[in-house]
């Protein structure tokens, strides 16, 4: 387990997000609403570079033929095959057994630091 | 003797030497306007306002439909730049040869066959100057319409012999089945040249083509999608009931993009079905399955992903893979499969039949030909 | 329009669920003549049934060519000539249900394009002076034949209400729909009849082979096939585009009990269909946000399919794909009687496991049905 500075935070203000390379692998950093994340940059379905993708709301849970959108913001689709993760778990949205990797992230003074394991 | 024998040996070395054939790129037409240069004259009108009319479906994807990190800030478009795709898929993905499928299939089923039928002429002239000519790695596809058999005869033999071309492409989306009578002055155009005939989905219920399904328009752009295999299943069984593999034993015929495992259905069901109905089909020779497996072939994307792996090698052993099955990318839109990832538990002696050596049995030595001919 | 009142014998029922040999969910009982049924039609269409040639009812042009009825059993008349097989029940009983061993046959009949009829009246009172008639002359007198729910669906308020009339009577088993029809399946305009199947408590059953006629659409998605052997070839696709409608239009999250039979559409496509349909919904679900599970859940759940006929296959492949659609619980038999032309019905389902070939013959239809069936 090692800590890495990725970033500064007023680097990523609230609703970006910041592609780093760290310890061998990509990360995307995002910014929601002040609270920051950090995903691999890798999705679970076909390897693409997932934190590319919109980051977009979602039609939320809903009876039959309602339509309510929402968590805008809150949602990364992933550039090809377009499926919906929740930024903040990692989680898709269809299953959270399915997910994206994440890395406990944290604020140290002015910088963004994310813990990547072995 | 000794020139033959090296000959022969260049091109198996050369195929052994292919590590991935992708059936199915996507380039795009920046605009219509580059087509002008290829188009007669007494076609610019309908470039001066704007191109003719183009009918279009209500279908809409969630998202953009392309693969979004694959964009070129320089033009806004995904496969615009041959030098992109070269870099974005073909590099990337360590692919040899790429056969352009284009973003024009569906010319037939917009209603004015005659300008239709000037643009894929234009349009397949535009592919040799811009694409295939000038790199080695694409291979064209003779862009046609079934709405008009003749004019596609013509355009088929007026290109057949080009080095640059590998195959005759429709759309599915259709008003009449493939197997019909009045598309085979297109498949006798084909065979007199060793072409194969690929149809590809995407312009269903557009246009004058029938609705996407046989009863009538999904709702929903996630039922259109999937309802795209129906359109293929129909003209595959058409081809085989309409005796087309019978009358052109020699023609192949590729089914792009609409996914792969139905045919063991065709298969079984027409099997089933033909020893009590034979004389409905009297000029048939052979079981139905039997003209599938021999002039057929299918293209992997989008690839069904079932949770357990083996269901899906059980559901290709059962349409012989090894001999049917060819490697699709449908770069850049968004169902693209990966194929450094989507077929890593595939056997290895089956991956490489789809990666390359069926799509070198359906297109023939034509794609391993220079371009520089073209 | 009264029903017809249920004289049901339950002393003279000595077979219980456990002791059936055999239910077969598809017999086609046949209609002598139109001036049979009109008695039993609703009175101000009556005369449109008994005008010469039958009532008004557009039909497709695709029909086998050739013998007929295989080696089904075939009555003779009086001179010597083959009679039609499914015009008598206690004919039918005697020489096809008991020398085969079905204890119960659900009666599927011979109109199969109700659904694409132009006129919404003449539809609905055919419907109901078939199901009336089967009540009374094929039903009532012998406890092995169940009846089906016949509804015109392209007008789903009378399609309910013949549901809601014969819903409760113990003759009927099911509700059945041609499936040829002008639009898919699962549009809202339907959710009525599901509605009315899940207050009985009834499973709905479609049938393929009315396609291309009157208002249906051409029989495939890319034009009319040239012959019957391509167009029987073809139908399965319709169950696809209507399952797809159906699970994305949310019929099964509205009507969770909802159980739907799909009659002689095979099932080496269904691999393909939820493979496909799973992929496109993790990437599209937000255009239907009320399909909570993947498709194939709700397939798997709530879709039935008939074994006449079965693709003709090995067994291993055949139970390498009940295995992949769960086919173990969904799997009923039929035998399409009496058009055996593609072969015994039996000889089709002859290679199964014994275990499996006991739930598809008795087991699963006993699930789908209930108790009604003995009723």
């Amino acid at each position: 387990m090692a800590k890495h500075v990725v970033a500064r935070r007023e680097e990523i203000p609230p609703g970006g997000r910041k592609i780093v390379r760290v310890a061998g692998r990509e990360v995307g950093v995002f910014n929601l609403d002040g609270a920051f994340y950090a995903l691999k940059n890798v999705c679970p379905h076909q390897g693409a570079r997932v934190c590319l993708g919109r980051i977009v709301g979602t039609a939320l849970p809903a009876a039959v033929y309602e339509y309510t959108y929402g968590r805008e913001g809150e949602i990364l689709r992933c550039p090809w095959h377009e499926w919906e993760y929740d930024i903040v778990t990692g989680e898709s949205l269809f299953d959270p057994n399915i997910k994206i990797t994440s890395y406990p992230i944290e604020i140290v003074g002015d910088d963004i630091v994310v813990t990547i394991g072995e | 003797m000794t020139l033959v024998i090296e000959r022969e040996a260049t091109f198996v070395d050369r195929v052994a030497a292919l590590r991935l054939v992708d059936t199915d790129i996507h380039n795009d037409l920046p605009s219509i306007e580059a087509l002008r240069p290829f188009l007669a004259k007494k076609w610019h009108l309908w470039l001066d306002s704007g191109g003719p009319g183009s009918a279009t479906r209500y279908y809409a994807n969630m998202g953009s439909g392309r693969m979004d990190d694959a964009v070129n800030e320089d033009d806004g478009l995904a496969a615009g730049d041959p030098e992109w795709v070269v870099q974005q898929l073909m590099t990337k993905y360590r692919i040899d040869i790429g056969v352009l499928t284009g973003s024009t299939i569906g010319l037939g089923i917009q209603h004015d066959y005659h300008i239709q039928a000037a643009i894929a002429s234009a349009y397949n002239e535009w592919t040799l100057a811009t694409w295939v000519r000038p790199y080695e790695c694409f291979k064209g596809s003779i862009v046609c319409l079934g709405s008009d058999p003749a004019a596609s005869a013509a355009e088929v033999r007026r290109l057949g012999q080009n080095p640059g071309m590998v195959q005759v492409l429709m759309a599915s989306a259709a008003r009449i089945p493939y197997g019909n009578t009045c598309y085979w002055p297109i498949y006798r155009a084909a065979v007199e040249h060793d072409l194969p005939v690929a149809i590809h989905v995407g312009s269903e219920g557009t246009g004058i083509a029938n609705p996407p399904t046989a009863v009538g328009y999904p709702s929903t752009y996630l039922e259109f999608h999937t309802d795209h295999s129906q359109t293929m299943m129909a003209h595959c069984v058409s081809l085989i009931a309409d005796g087309v593999f019978e009358e052109l034993p020699t023609l192949k015929f590729a089914f792009i993009e609409g996914g792969t495992v139905w045919a063991p259905y065709v298969m079984g069901r027409l099997d089933r079905l033909y020893p009590a109905l034979k004389a409905e089909v009297p000029y048939l020779k052979m079981r139905p399955s039997e003209y599938l497996l021999r002039n057929c072939y299918f293209s992997t994307q989008p690839i069904e992903e079932p949770d357990d792996h083996q269901q899906l090698l059980q559901m290709l052993r059962m349409m012989h893979a090894e001999k049917t099955v060819v490697f699709a990318s449908d770069y850049p839109h968004w169902d693209f499969d990966n194929p450094l990832m989507a077929f890593n538990f595939f056997p290895a002696d089956l991956k490489r039949r789809i990666f390359v050596e069926n799509a070198v049995e359906l297109y023939g030595p034509r794609l391993l030909e220079s371009n520089r001919g073209a | 329009m009264s029903t017809i009142a249920p004289t049901s014998r339950p002393e003279d029922r000595t077979d219980t669920l456990a002791t059936l040999r055999a239910i077969d969910v598809d017999l086609h009982h046949d209609i002598a003549s139109w001036q049979d049924i009109a008695p039993y039609a609703p009175q101000g269409l009556r005369h449109r049934l008994t005008r010469p040639g039958g009532p008004p009812l557009a039909r497709h042009g695709f029909k086998i060519i050739g013998p007929r009825f295989g080696e089904a059993p075939r009555p003779t008349d009086a001179n010597g000539r083959a009679g039609h097989p499914a015009v008598d029940p206690a004919w039918v009983k005697a020489e096809y249900l008991d020398r085969r061993g079905v204890d119960i046959a659900i009666l599927t009949g011979p109109i199969l394009s109700l659904g694409v009829q132009p006129n919404h009246d003449m539809a609905a009172a055919i419907a109901t002076g078939v199901n009336n008639w089967t009540l009374e002359t094929w039903i009532r007198p012998f406890h092995c034949f169940k009846g089906s729910i016949l509804v015109a669906h392209q007008d789903p308020a009378q399609a309910a209400a013949e549901i809601d009339r014969l819903g409760d009577d113990p003759g009927m088993v099911q509700v059945l729909m041609g499936s040829a029809s002008e639009t898919p399946l699962g549009r809202r305009q339907f959710h009525p009849i599901y509605a009315a199947c899940v207050r009985h408590d009834l499973p709905l059953a479609l049938h393929i082979g009315g396609e291309g006629a009157g208002m249906s659409p051409p029989a495939t998605a890319v034009g009319h096939p040239t012959t019957h052997f391509e167009w029987y070839g073809s139908l399965p696709q319709v169950y696809m585009a209507h399952i797809m409608s159906m699970v994305t239009e949310g019929v099964f999250e509205k009507f969770s009990t909802l159980k739907v039979v799909l009659y002689e559409g095979g099932i080496f496509w269904l691999p393909h269909i939820m493979w496909r349909f799973d992929k496109n919904w993790k990437a599209q679900r937000s255009e239907t946000p009320w399909v909570n599970e993947r498709p194939s859940a709700y397939i798997r759940r709530h879709f039935y399919h008939t074994t006449y006929p079965l693709e003709l296959s090995s067994q291993e492949e055949l139970a390498a794909v009940l295995e992949m659609i769960e086919g173990e619980q969904t799997l009923l038999f039929s035998s399409n009687y009496p058009n055996w032309e593609l072969g015994d019905p039996f000889a089709m389902i002859e290679g199964l496991p014994a275990a499996l070939r006991r739930r598809v013959l008795v087991e699963n239809a006993r699930a789908v049905y209930g108790e009604r069936l003995l009723r």
